[in-house]
């Protein structure tokens, strides 16, 4: 059965979680990412890939937050593993949710790292 | 009078009563004479005791005298056979699969109940043949074409439901696929409709195939869980231009490197009509050019060529490739046809031939473009069911002529399918030669080609003549049996065939142990829980007699 | 933990475990966290008492797991709902019919067993979605195309079931249709495949598709008589060139002589791709259109034409067309596609021309041509499911954008009756779209709704009503598309799919003679699921102790 993310990366202990979150050099394996960076084009990127045009997921970020934060996921540096993992398992507006037969547990952890990659 | 089996004589007495206060006297069959006629014509079995026979007939002219017909036969248990027209030729004709059955025949619902020109659709009964339809949209003026088999008798339904095919364009000869909307009397007497029909004052009936919820249409076709008695079939608007185009190779290893093209040329619809292949070398006509071939003196072949196709190794002599290349004769040609158009199907030829030019020393024969409607003199040089003009021209195959003084007395068709590549042609001739060789039969051609009356796959239609003697037809029948069984081993089977042969065949679709069949049974038990419905039909039995099942 | 309903804790308990020892506790999922992700994103009773959710799911990895899982459902009553990829969004998603089922999540069976290239044909999985076998053929270099509906994360064998359709050749955009053999898991647990499948080392499972016997795969579509495995499909050899033309038509009565010369051409084969109507006259726009519209890069109509939008009866008003023939604006605009060699859909498109211009004011336009294989470069411009390309471009419908930055919507659920392809059923669907509309006071997506020529010799009509935040809304729109089920119904006319919610409601339509149809499948379901495991109440056909508890 799935653990939710924070049970899994609670086994690394509380305090690693909260370093890899304010330290992304810490955690950041790079074969890990280049894990992720894949997860994120196969499931992500038909909506959060790069460009307004018909990335029905950057459109939505970039109308948002105007230009606050970058539309395109994959540029943001505020993104935790909190989030990730909420917006991936619970969906918002039109996302819906992905099911852990879709992107697995361990899909999860290495899309977290691509995504927090530059996490400051 | 005779009786079905496992019928007592009075309650089939009591039973026929019914019928014939059903459809009156005048349509139920019982004396000899009459169910003569219903025999299968065809049969290799014919005047042995082992012929399937009917023990009666009834001749419905409404889905309410179905409904009542078949509520008689339940209440006695009465097995029923079912026949739109019954000119199943070679399929096992008019008669029941199961011996003593009671031929339903629906020949007398033959309305046409509705022509919808502008979306190309028609609805009809299972009485209405080729011919029928054809004369309708004659009279009327109709600029439809009707797909048609090579006989023009047969129904709509019947071969429909048979899953039989034509010429015309992928979609529409595929005729099981051409239709749109089904009525069924069940076995217990209840009327459904299917698709768009179930929904009362349907608009689209003929529209939308599929409906909502399963799409169930597909279990009637060569089954025996209904009665169907209306279904909707697409037509084709007669197009502007037809042509015909012939490719000629030279070699005979062409084959693979030619199929290939040939399939890239349908999957995309660079031509949109069937393509028939013939060898001019092996003496071997595309289907389309057999009438005349056979009404005419015969092919004229010089001595030399005709002493080359005496040595032959599945229609293969280095000599007679040899023979073909220096007098330009192809070893294989096959006839690619264009609906649309006349322009646009002109750019089609074109565009088949650059991609055919791969093949060396490939040559091709330009047709000529005929705009519609055609002249009589246009329409005396095509094979007539490739323009919706339904005729009996190839039934000169196997009649008497200056070819063949000794006519059969019919045939059977041994129709396996076998994959869309060109090793596959090679490779099921020489299966065919070596069961030939092991039998002792002879087989119709030196060198058995494929047809592609269906899209993505190839069908090798043979056809084993019936004659008087009863020892002859014996052996056609081991032989029949033994390619069965010999195209079963390399994965390859029949897409239909005479009723003699459905168990067998049948249980080469052995996946799982039966997996399939059973399934039918378990249909079947549920839908016809007394099992009247022609029982038998494509290997299905019904449960009581299913014990007679190797 | 969740339990199916009439399914005691402890049994349930227990069969969880043997779940778990058939696929391994890691793919047994019990959790509310893990179960969140199975709901359908786009229930029309979101976060109701209502809304239909499972009680566990369980993903098996192949055939003989799958075989396990049925048998022990068997064996304890367990009602199964199953899902594919789970992608059937605005038709009930990855959440049960019949609620508090256990999913059966066939997303992990992803392989791709088979691509042919000579013959174009593919054999799947369940779990492969078009982005799957779109990744597999470009990594191979294989020059096929799939025909693809619009989300491409769904999956072909899912979508064929539930008969979607795509955007390419009108041979292969009725995905059922294109399919060839199949793979059942019966609700014995028996294995059965069907077509040339039931040979055992068939050559031809994937070349022809009807066997020998009773064609019955049609029964494993939009129903619940078995679990579907492994399915073939027939993909389209990349062609040659690609050309679209547009046709324009002036008056609002045009679609009267237009439909039936569009039926023409498309029975004859004259164009072989997408007929796409839409009319810039009223705003709405073509397939291609739409994502310009909804990022802004579409100007809106001007002032003096959007003040014309407010006064229509059933999209017309004298004025309006008036300012239309002024302006040039055509009421309707319709595009043909043609796959194949240039010469041979240059003479089509004249052809087709030569047909339409018996219409008075009738205008042409070359819009696209296109030659293969696509540039990086024209995968950004083109509209890919033209092309054979998975994306989920149409996904900007519905989401937060520039023109509707305030309220992006939770979904939506899709309205789509079949009526007759005629230009009169346009006009006649309208008014009964738009007449519900104004009795009920729930605003319409569009001021007309066009028909879609998805599948041969039909239209379809397809709309979609949003999901809100806020249940009353969702209320009223359950009460409008009930509302419009009946109307149409009533005309004759039914829908080729719903939002499961409303399944039984569409069935119950299709009643002639008593609902002889569905008699006919509770009888076969009866025969073929006699413990009523499988997807019990999908497509409004309920296994034999709920239809009994039900009456």
């Amino acid at each position: 059965m799935r653990k939710s993310v924070f049970t899994v990366l609670g086994h690394v202990t509380l305090g690693t979680l909260i370093l890899a979150g304010a330290n992304s050099a810490l955690a950041a394996d790079p074969a890990q990412v280049a894990r992720g960076k894949i997860i994120f084009k196969d499931w992500c990127a038909p909506c959060h890939g790069a460009g307004m045009k018909g990335h029905a997921g950057t459109m939505a970020l970039g109308v948002k937050y105007h230009g606050s934060l970058p539309a395109e996921l994959s540029k943001r540096t505020d993104l935790t593993p909190e989030m990730i993992d909420f917006f991936l398992r619970n969906g918002v507006s039109i996302m819906p949710p992905f099911r852990p037969t879709e992107v697995t547990v361990s899909d999860e952890k290495d899309l977290i790292a691509y995504l927090t990659r530059n996490s400051k | 009078m005779r009786v079905p089996p496992g019928v007592t004589a009075s309650d089939f007495a009591a039973a026929i009563k019914q019928f014939q206060a059903i459809v009156g006297a005048d349509w139920v069959f019982t004396s000899d004479e009459d169910l003569n006629t219903y025999r299968d014509f065809y049969s290799p079995l014919r005047g042995e005791p082992t012929e399937r026979v009917a023990s009666a007939a009834v001749a419905p002219t409404t889905v309410e005298e179905v409904q009542a017909i078949l509520k008689v036969a339940n209440q006695y248990s009465i097995p029923i056979y079912t026949i739109s027209t019954g000119r199943n030729l070679g399929y096992g004709g008019s008669a029941p699969s199961y011996s003593g059955s009671v031929v339903l025949d629906l020949k007398r619902m033959n309305r046409i109940l509705e022509v919808n020109v502008p979306n190309a659709y028609v609805l009809v009964e299972p009485g209405v043949s080729y011919f029928d339809l054809y004369r309708y949209f004659q009279d009327k003026g109709i600029k439809l074409w009707v797909d048609c088999p090579d006989p023009g008798w047969g129904g709509l339904i019947g071969n429909a439901l048979e899953r039989g095919s034509g010429y015309m364009l992928p979609g529409i000869r595929n005729h099981f696929q051409a239709h749109c909307g089904m009525e069924v009397v069940l076995a217990n007497g209840e009327v459904m409709r299917t698709g768009m029909g179930a929904l009362p004052n349907a608009k689209t009936w003929q529209e939308y195939k599929t409906g909502f919820g399963p799409f169930i249409d597909g279990v009637f076709s060569q089954s025996n869980f209904g009665v169907v008695t209306k279904m909707g079939f697409w037509m084709m608007p007669e197009p502007d231009a037809y042509l015909k185009g012939k490719i000629l190779l030279p070699r005979y290893k062409d084959l693979p490197a030619f199929v290939e093209i040939l399939n890239y040329l349908e999957n995309t619809r660079v031509f949109n009509g069937t393509p028939d292949f013939g060898s001019p070398l092996l003496v071997n006509p595309l289907i389309a050019d057999w009438p005349e071939m056979l009404q005419g003196d015969g092919p004229q072949i010089s001595p030399e060529h005709l002493a080359l196709l005496k040595n032959l190794k599945l229609g293969y002599s280095p000599e007679l490739e040899e023979y073909g290349l220096k007098n330009k004769i192809g070893y294989w040609e096959c006839s690619l046809t264009f609906y649309g158009p006349a322009k646009a199907i002109w750019e089609q030829w074109e565009y088949a031939k650059e991609k055919c030019r791969a093949i060396p020393d490939v040559a091709f024969e330009d047709g000529e473009v005929y705009k519609t409607p055609f002249t009589p003199e246009q329409i005396e040089k095509i094979h007539l069911p490739e323009i919706g003009i339904p005729s009996l021209q190839n039934f000169v195959f196997g009649a008497r002529s200056k070819l063949n003084p000794n006519p059969t007395h019919g045939h059977l068709w041994f129709a396996p399918i076998i994959p869309r590549n060109g090793e596959a042609i090679y490779e099921i001739n020489k299966l065919f030669a070596e069961v030939a060789e092991d039998m002792g039969v002879p087989i119709q051609f030196s060198f058995a080609l494929p047809a592609c009356y269906w899209e993505r796959s190839f069908i090798v239609i043979n056809g084993f003549s019936v004659t008087e003697d009863v020892k002859q037809n014996q052996k056609t029948m081991a032989m029949y049996t033994e390619l069965v069984k010999r195209c079963a081993a390399k994965g390859w089977a029949e897409y239909r065939s005479t009723t003699l042969f459905h168990d067998e065949i049948m249980s080469e679709y052995s996946f799982n142990n039966h997996a399939l069949l059973r399934f039918h049974e378990t249909v079947k038990d549920a839908v016809d829980p007394k099992g009247i419905l022609s029982a038998g039909h494509y290997g299905i039995w019904p449960k009581h007699l299913r014990g007679a099942r190797k | 933990m969740r339990t199916p309903p009439g399914v005691t804790a402890s049994d349930f308990a227990d069969v969880i475990k043997q779940f778990e020892s058939a696929v391994g506790p890691e793919w047994v999922f019990t959790s509310d966290d893990d179960l969140n992700t199975y709901r359908d994103a786009y229930s029309l009773y979101l976060g109701e008492a209502e809304e239909r959710v499972a009680s566990a799911a369980v993903a098996p990895d192949n055939v003989e797991q799958v075989q396990a899982i049925v048998r022990i459902a068997n064996q304890h009553r367990i009602p199964l709902y199953t899902i594919s990829t789970g992608k059937n969004l605005g038709y009930g998603g990855s959440a049960p019919v019949y609620s508090g089922s256990v999913v059966l999540d066939l997303k992990r069976m992803n392989r791709i067993i088979e691509v042919n290239e000579e013959n174009a044909y593919a054999l799947v999985e369940p779990g492969v979605s078009y982005f799957d076998l779109y990744r597999y053929i470009q990594e191979k270099g294989l020059k096929l195309w799939i025909d693809c509906p619009d989300p491409g994360w769904g999956s072909l064998m899912g979508n064929a079931l539930d008969r979607g359709t795509g955007y390419t050749v009108t041979h292969l955009r009725n995905h059922f249709e294109a399919h060839c053999g199949m793979e059942v898991v019966l609700a014995s647990g028996e294995l059965m495949r069907t077509g040339m499948g039931a040979l055992p080392n068939s050559e031809t499972w994937q070349q022809y598709k009807t066997g020998f016997g009773p064609y019955i795969d049609g029964m494993f579509s939009q129903s619940n008589f078995g679990i579907v495995t492994k399915m073939g499909f027939w993909l389209l050899p990349e062609p040659i060139a690609y050309f679209k033309g547009q046709i324009l038509l002036s008056d609002y009565k045009d679609l009267i002589p237009f439909v039936p010369i569009l039926n023409y051409l498309e029975n004859t084969g004259i164009y072989n791709g997408y007929p796409d109507i839409a009319s810039p006259l009223l705003g709405v726009p073509q397939a291609d259109g739409w994502i310009d519209m909804i990022d802004g890069t579409t100007k809106p109509p001007p002032p003096e034409q959007l003040e014309l939008l407010k006064n229509l009866e059933f999209g017309y008003s004298p004025e309006l067309q008036a300012y239309g023939h002024k302006n040039k604006i055509p009421y309707w605009k319709c595009s043909l596609t043609f796959y194949g060699p240039l010469k041979v859909i240059q003479a089509q498109w004249d052809f087709a021309k030569e047909r339409l211009s018996v219409i008075p004011g009738v205008r042409f336009e070359d819009a696209e041509t296109v030659t293969f294989p696509l540039t990086p470069a024209q995968k950004e411009g083109v509209r890919l499911t033209d092309f054979g390309v998975p994306s989920l471009a149409n996904f900007v419908m519905g989401a937060r954008s520039p023109i509707n930055p305030d309220h992006p919507s939770h979904g939506h659920v899709w309205f789509s009756p079949i009526i007759p392809r005629t230009g009169a059923a346009v006009y006649e669907a309208n008014k009964v779209f738009q007449t519900a509309a104004k009795e009920m006071g729930v605003p319409l997506p569009f001021g007309f709704i066009m028909p879609v020529a998805m599948t041969e010799r039909a239209f379809l009509c397809i709309f979609a009503f949003s999901i809100s935040e806020d249940p009353a809304v969702n209320k009223k729109t359950r009460e409008i598309f009930s509302a419009l089920i009946d109307r149409c119904a009533a005309k004759g006319w039914g829908e080729y799919r719903t939002g499961t919610i409303f399944q039984g409601q569409v069935m119950r339509g299709y009643s002639f003679n008593n609902n002889a149809l569905l008699h006919f499948h509770e009888t076969v379901k009866d025969a073929v699921d006699p413990n009523g495991i499988l997807s019990a109440g999908h497509y409004g056909i309920w296994p034999k102790y709920l239809r009994e508890k039900k009456a």
